[in-house]
């Protein structure tokens, strides 16, 4: 049976900077499929760009950011081409990620944890010796509580035909908008309650911008995130011996949650090569 | 009763203790996507009780999450063709138009699945097939809530890849016979150009998305394409984003009960009763056709023919995985050879391969008969109200006038005239040898 002495828990900013640090020896699985999903497919830019690197990783990529325009100097983000930088950064740098690949079992072992995954290839065993949850979801289908949730919500980009010089204003109290890089780069968010579901979520935008008022008619939904926000406790949390939580999503931006990723793995230093298990 | 479930690629078998069912519904409809969303909300509109299981988190699959957003050909008419226009009417003046937008497809899919009194799981994946018998009696399934049991009269694999049947060990076809690769995909960028919503796609490359670590590759790598990755970005042309879901072209395949091949079309073998038309070209993506059959190289290298439309009669047979009275599938992982999946796989096509499903499961369970026993009559019957089903027959194309003959080998576009000559075989050879040897006209030459 393989062994990975770290299993990191989502293909997140923290999870890819965690593994970048730790190397070869961490296995890197997520259920969705596309890594930096957290502040990426869920359109959510964060804040506090101001903050200095603290890290040579971080450093390269706001330098791959800011040479491809998809950072500006104000901090603000184009966050739809975050996705394809990212995941350049992640060819150069690191192992594959197991993509569209869920946990189905986690149980004690002598050496760590027996963790069953299953995804097309099917289902699979091994033995890691630490785990690293860096999802907001967390494992909740395996009977572990998920870390605390802050806030939720579902965002969508908007257009405007002729968008200069235009801020579109909040007309109900769980309307907020964030700013992107362009003009007409405008992100709608709509807070949801924790357990709202897809249908839900869908159901609550459309209704609200079906009834948004008549200074905002021009203003249409481009495309909808495709996964929620998640605003999250921030950790390092013990969940169990070797296994711990550190959310990316509780970060205020992606750089942040990466630099942490890989500070976080640096301090606490994952040492061994793969080694095989008798069965 | 035996428990399948997928392990390192093969379907393994052990005896099952009493499965845990919470609910025995009459139709389990697995993969909501292009297929399966109009299965499931075809079975519940029969009045039959449905569950959805579905690995993201909308339905629409290619279509929707896939943001291929258009048609490129297929059959018109089915339920398709009214969930589309729902889509629309909640499309306008909330979302930018485009034919229709992926949410307002969402949406309106997801509305009509609720009215239509089908239960969902999203993100959820089925972890094991519970068998008896030939007979699908029920799954198991991991979703955000954890594992959960449930039995099932009728089965509906709507995968794409008949992930659930190739589980549950039937066997089943990849690629093409010289290299198992498959048709390349294409992985969508969302944008708005000029003011205008679009989805712009090329080809990205090839992929063994039954492969987990081909699959994780391919969806990094292909986001890093030109297409995707810009030296620099600006707001003229203003990315949306890079769908969630690869463009698959073509999936695993069943052996079915009766099996469409590229072969039968070009020899004029029409099925038994086919239940539609599945209508477009020969729409191969190889960039390496010296590794396609010798059939397909003939047709699209050979007689240029790659454009050519195609209306290929698919029977009820080639949605029944051989070996099990009570599944079928819907989709792209219909009994039908990797050249003709080139030409089957078009999503209005799809879309009518769900509601056939749907109405073939209700036949079934109705009847209290194997999938395969069923009326393909009262079938067509069932399909009727919605279009779905077509029964008019292409007009051959296929030339047997000499003179005819001649005078397309002459023009501009040769095609049709070859692949007539090649039909005719032997017969015309004296006057091709004939043609060849005149000196008057370059073409015939």
């Amino acid at each position: 049976m393989k062994y990975y002495p770290l299993l990191v828990v989502g293909a997140t900013f923290t999870g890819i900077g965690i593994a970048k640090a730790a190397g070869q020896n961490a296995l890197v699985v997520d259920s969705y499929s596309q890594p930096g999903h957290e502040f990426i497919a869920c359109y959510r830019p964060g804040g506090h760009w101001d903050r200095s690197t603290r890290t040579e990783q971080g450093e390269r990529l706001l330098r791959q950011l800011v040479q491809r325009h998809v950072l500006d100097a104000d901090g603000r983000l184009h966050i739809p081409a975050v996705l394809p930088v990212w995941c350049e950064f992640i060819r150069q740098e690191l192992p594959t990620p197991l993509l569209l690949t869920t946990i189905t079992d986690i149980r004690p072992h002598p050496d760590g944890y027996a963790v069953t995954i299953f995804n097309v290839s099917g289902l699979e065993t091994f033995i890691v010796g630490r785990i690293i949850d860096t999802t907001a979801q967390g494992l909740a289908h395996l009977g572990v509580a998920p870390p605390a949730v802050v806030g939720k919500s579902i965002n969508a980009m908007l257009h405007h035909p002729e968008p200069a010089g235009l801020t579109p204003q909040s007309f109900d109290r769980r309307v907020t908008f964030a700013r992107g890089k362009f003009d007409s780069e405008w992100i709608l968010k709509v807070e949801l309650q924790p357990s709202d579901d897809w249908i839900t979520a869908r159901r609550k935008l459309h209704d609200l911008w079906s009834a948004r008022p008549e200074s905002l008619r021009s203003w249409k939904i481009a495309a909808v995130a495709d996964t929620f926000e998640l605003r999250v406790q921030q950790g390092p949390s013990e969940i169990k011996p070797n296994w711990l939580r550190l959310p990316s999503g509780a970060y205020a931006n992606l750089l942040e949650a990466f630099e942490e990723g890989v500070l976080f793995a640096g301090q606490r230093g994952v040492e061994h090569e793969p080694i095989a298990v008798d069965p | 009763m035996n428990l399948s479930q997928w392990i390192h690629k093969e379907s393994v078998q052990t005896k099952a203790v009493k499965p845990n069912f919470e609910r025995i519904y009459d139709v389990i409809v697995v993969g909501l996507g292009t297929a399966g969303a109009v299965s499931a909300i075809a079975a519940g509109q029969l009045g039959l009780t449905v569950l959805g299981i579905e690995q993201q988190n909308s339905m629409g699959g290619t279509g929707t999450n896939g943001h291929v957003l258009g048609y490129y050909f297929g059959s018109r008419g089915g339920l398709f063709e009214q969930l589309d226009e729902r889509a629309k009417q909640l499309e306008q003046g909330v979302y930018m138009a485009y034919g229709p937008n992926v949410e307002a497809k969402k949406l309106a899919l997801e509305q009509a699945a609720l009215e239509a009194g089908v239960a969902g799981c999203y993100e959820s994946v089925v972890t094991g097939v519970y068998t008896d018998q030939g007979k699908i009696m029920g799954l198991r399934w991991i979703g955000p809530n954890g594992v959960h049991e449930a039995g099932c009269r009728v089965l509906i694999d709507g995968t794409g890849d008949a992930s659930i049947v190739a589980m549950a060990g039937c066997p089943t076809r990849f690629g093409r016979a010289s290299d198992r690769t498959t048709h390349a995909y294409s992985s969508v960028v969302s944008l708005i150009d000029n003011g205008r919503l679009k989805a712009f796609y090329t080809d990205s490359g090839y992929v063994d998305h039954t492969d987990a670590h081909d699959l994780s590759k391919e969806l990094i790598r292909s986001a890093t394409l030109p297409t995707h990755l810009k030296e620099t970005y600006n707001g003229d042309v203003r990315l949306l984003k890079v769908a969630p879901q690869l463009g698959v072209r073509e999936g695993r395949r069943i052996v079915g009960e009766q099996t469409v091949t590229f072969a039968q079309y070009v020899d004029d073998q029409e099925a038994d009763k086919p239940l539609f038309y599945a209508y477009a070209n020969l729409d191969n993506h190889a960039k390496d056709f010296a590794l396609e059959s010798d059939l397909q190289q003939d047709w699209t290298v050979v007689s240029g023919l790659w454009s050519l439309k195609m209306a290929v009669p698919i029977p009820l047979g080639a949605l029944i995985p051989r070996g099990l009275d009570n599944a079928l599938v819907a989709g792209r992982s219909l009994a039908v050879d990797h050249d003709i999946a080139a030409c089957v796989r078009m999503k209005r096509d799809m879309h009518k391969c769900g509601e056939i499903a749907a109405k073939a499961a209700y036949l079934a369970i109705r009847n209290h008969t194997a999938i395969r026993d069923i009326s393909v009559d009262e079938l067509l019957k069932l399909l009727e109200p919605t279009g779905c089903s077509s029964s008019e027959k292409q007009e051959s194309p296929w030339l047997t006038d000499r003179e005819a003959i001649r005078e397309g080998l002459s023009s501009d576009q040769p095609g049709i005239a070859i692949w007539s000559v090649k039909r005719l075989g032997r017969a015309l050879l004296a006057e091709l040898k004939q043609w060849c040897e005149q000196r008057q006209d370059d073409h015939l030459r």
